[in-house]
């Protein structure tokens, strides 16, 4: 009995931990996750569809770029394609996480692969302790609950706010970015890493290669691992 | 936007997410990747955010760049502080007040 007390308080901490972690980055997707929901409106997407794009797919980068390139006549291949390119990245998020998820039931998994976005696996990241299930599920389920609420407000202010996009609301996810990556980095060789990415990402966007954030991403991965072998 | 095309979106996306994290895909990685993964975090993210920053960032408007100057501010915030609450809110600052001088 006394066991049990302790598991259950033992989770609701964990839950706590998820839930405060996520937080701030709540707030600042809540300015990208407006963008979204205004900008599937004014694409021409029916209501239900920008609020099932939010609920479905939950990614503001893939979001955003499927509904530019719809925005200018794309095909729905080239569409497909390109999300497939600027969320590959998580196939390295899944690959890290991998070992910490292993031994979870089907439906826990298929529910952190779900949940899965930039900043689940930030918080997962920057957590020093053993990853539990509850911390993932309840950092990533506020999360997704902070997404699909903003971008729904977005949905709703879309026909009073004509031309969200001059706010400059993807500042946001800059911002939490950096603010995440900077104490990350913690050793000269991932900041070598990091500066590897930056400028290799920069220069394969400026060539419009399909999938720069991955080749940008592993590169710097490992010409940090390799700084760390020979130095 | 047609239907099939929003469940199809949807479903890449899940499995980029997804298929790495099934347990039962046989996957045995080379020693160089397995430590490579420790830098994953910082390496990635770092390449889904520099090209925001780039596309916004026009050379023949010289000095006037909110979104270069909010990011240097942004790191200088970052490494003195370790909230990410403050540092978002105050690089957001920082920057809308590039944004209302440019």
């Amino acid at each position: 009995m006394q066991y049990s007390i302790f598991l259950d308080r033992e989770k609701l901490r964990e839950a706590q931990a998820g839930v405060l972690r996520i937080l701030p980055l709540c707030l600042a997707v809540i300015p990208w996750g407006i963008l979204a929901g205004s900008m599937a409106v004014h694409t021409g997407l029916s209501v239900i569809q920008a609020m099932l794009m939010s609920l479905m797919i939950f990614a503001g980068a893939a979001q955003l770029l499927s509904l530019g390139l719809l925005g200018v006549g794309t095909s729905s291949l080239t569409i497909l394609i390109s999300i497939f390119f600027i969320t590959a990245q998580h196939y390295l998020y899944a690959l890290t996480l991998r070992r910490h998820v292993r031994k979870q039931d089907l439906k826990t998994r298929l529910m952190i692969g779900f949940l899965l976005t930039d900043e689940l696996f930030a918080v997962c990241m920057g957590r020093t302790e053993k990853l539990s299930k509850v911390f993932i599920l309840s950092a990533g389920i506020t999360f997704y609950l902070a997404w699909n609420l903003s971008s729904f407000c977005g949905i709703a202010l879309a026909s009073f706010i004509p031309n969200l996009s001059s706010l400059h609301l993807d500042f946001s996810i800059v911002a939490t970015f950096i603010a995440i990556i900077v104490p990350l980095i913690c050793k000269i060789a991932s900041f070598i890493g990091v500066l590897t990415s930056i400028i290799l990402s920069i220069v394969l966007s400026m060539l419009h290669v399909q999938g720069s954030i991955v080749i940008a991403g592993l590169v710097g991965m490992l010409t940090a691992t390799l700084w760390e072998s020979y130095s | 936007m047609t239907w099939w095309l929003l469940f199809a979106l949807a479903g890449i996306v899940f499995c980029n997410r997804y298929l790495l994290l099934e347990p039962k895909l046989p996957l045995t990685l080379p020693i160089l990747l397995q430590r490579a993964l420790h830098f994953s975090a910082p390496c990635l993210l770092s390449a889904v955010a520099a090209p925001i920053v780039l596309n916004h960032t026009r050379l023949a408007e010289g000095g006037n760049q909110p979104y270069l100057w909010g990011t240097v501010c942004c790191i200088a915030i970052a490494s003195i502080s370790k909230n990410t609450l403050l540092v978002i809110i105050g690089s957001l600052f920082i920057f809308y007040i590039f944004i209302y001088f440019s």
